[in-house]
């Protein structure tokens, strides 16, 4: 049995050793594909233009995410919606939301009477 | 049933009427396997599961690994099917970067070398009684790879799970202990202290050719081999595609974690009493080591060989690292490095041959399933 496993231990290292070969031989040849470029693909990209690279513009959406997101959350709470003396006039939104909300309140003939100068409802 | 039958049935099913001597001993063996773990940081991710698996599976009347029990089913479908190590290995390949072997593929033949202590090991094995599976098994150590050594067990020595898979796991544990020595015994200072020039950079190109290449190669060379080999593949090329991260960073975490619990857990439960408790572990135990360091021996006497092929500008230091163990193997070239030389960096050169390693030990299993499967 010890000579069955002196022939294993040849086979297995020689195996062993012929696979490692082999696979040093096609990682060099993947690695000469990859140092050579294809002449297309370096004439297909331009070379890159001259001068300071333009600044980074943060034009994907998100100041319009940002300012719908803020609208949604006043347009949700409750308490200032309720209460519009809570509105303090830096919050964004407000001015839009207490004009909203007076054209609502207004009947036809407040506005057409605020239209010809007279006052309102007392 | 009265109150007095119901009693004495009872108590004959308690674990203390049916408890010898042997199963406390094992649940001191699994205790000081979670103590290894837990304390020491020996593997821990495998020693605690086994550990426990180990105290588990000796619980007396519980019957967890008998037919029918969880850890018989999950043994069965898990680790006898060979589906758990083929799962770990396709997180190892998601885990690994081949980028130093690919950037130095010379390096390559240093993870062949070291699996010299494989084959020793069959050889010894074999000399002290073992018959010719049981002694691929044992010597499938030598290749410092946990799942490996346990597919190749399964199929060729399941009795012998338990103590191989302890064994396999303590040492990779112990490779900052046992190879120092090794390498300082085989190589000179000066041999040391060779500072290796930087490597190159690599594609992605190749990075992602390099894992079908190797699946074509093994499957022409050594189909047998090709459920490991593919397997580590198909996590590398997951990890290396860049468009499936869902995907890779599964195959890294969830994955291998998910299935390392289990065959953890499963592997201890092969530790029965009546198997374990053997002169022949004890054997087993002493060979795993010995695979260990004709291993390391291997790959240095070949790092040597290179170092003198290319006129110094090898290290044969990281021919040590061919023995799988990644990347613990790879870490103790770079301390033994900067020991000769502060200035000596070999982390990077080392995990060329080491993960190299892992390959080389895949296709050594492929050779023993071939011949004796």
């Amino acid at each position: 049995m010890l000579g069955e496993a002196l022939i294993i231990m040849l086979v297995g290292m020689g195996i062993t050793f012929t696979f490692l070969l082999l696979l040093w031989g096609v990682i060099r040849l993947v690695g000469l594909l990859d140092r050579r470029p294809s002449p297309s693909a370096a004439a297909a990209s331009p070379p890159p233009p001259p001068g300071p690279p333009p600044p980074a513009v943060e034009d994907d959406g998100r100041p319009l995410a940002a300012a719908l997101a803020v609208a949604l959350a006043l347009g949700s709470d409750p308490a200032r919606a309720a209460d519009p003396a809570q509105a303090t006039a830096s919050a964004p939104g407000t001015v839009w939301r207490q004009a909203g909300r007076g054209a609502l309140m207004a009947g036809p003939e407040i506005v057409a009477a605020a239209r010809a100068g007279r006052g309102g409802r007392s | 049933m009265s109150l007095t039958e119901a009693a004495v049935k009872f108590g004959g099913d308690t674990g203390l009427m049916h408890m010898g001597w042997r199963e406390p001993v094992m649940w001191a063996i699994g205790g000081l396997l979670i103590f290894l773990a837990i304390r020491k940081k020996f593997e821990p991710l495998l020693l605690l599961p086994i550990g426990f698996g180990c105290i588990l599976t000796n619980i007396p009347v519980a019957g967890m690994m008998e037919p029918g029990g969880w850890l018989y089913l999950i043994h069965v479908h898990g680790i006898k099917s060979g589906l758990f190590p083929l799962f770990i290995f396709m997180g190892v390949g998601a885990l690994t970067d081949f980028g130093p072997l690919l950037a130095n593929p010379k390096t390559a033949l240093l993870g062949a070398a070291a699996q010299l202590g494989i084959f020793i090991s069959l050889l010894g094995a074999v000399a002290l009684g073992f018959d010719l599976k049981e002694a691929a098994s044992i010597g499938i150590i030598g290749g410092a790879d946990g799942p490996t050594s346990i597919y190749v067990t399964s199929r060729l020595a399941e009795h012998l799970l338990g103590p191989i898979a302890i064994s396999a796991y303590s040492y990779m544990a112990l490779v900052p202990i046992i190879q120092p020595p090794i390498m300082r015994l085989l190589t000179t200072k000066r041999e040391r202290a060779i500072k290796m020039e930087q490597l190159r950079e690599v594609s992605k190109l190749t990075r992602i050719l390099f894992p079908l290449a190797t699946v074509i190669l093994c499957a022409l060379l050594v189909p047998s081999a090709t459920p490991l080999i593919g397997m580590l593949m198909l996590g590398n090329l997951v990890r290396e595609a860049g468009v499936v991260e869902r995907l890779s960073k599964t195959a890294q975490n969830e994955l291998i974690n998910l299935v390392t619990i289990f065959l953890g857990v499963t592997v201890g439960a092969t530790m029965r009493a009546e198997s374990f408790l053997t002169a022949g572990t004890l054997k087993i135990l002493v060979l795993g080591c010995a695979a260990f360091m004709f291993s390391t021996a291997g790959g240095l006497l070949f790092g040597k060989l290179m170092c003198w092929l290319s006129g110094g500008k090898v290290n044969p230091l990281i021919g040590a690292a061919g023995v799988s163990a990644v990347p613990m193997a790879a870490r103790v070239v770079e301390v033994e490095g900067q020991k000769a030389n502060l200035d000596n960096h070999l982390l990077m050169h080392a995990m060329g041959p080491n993960v190299c390693g892992v390959i080389g030990s895949a296709v050594a299993a492929g050779v023993l399933l071939a011949i004796l499967g």
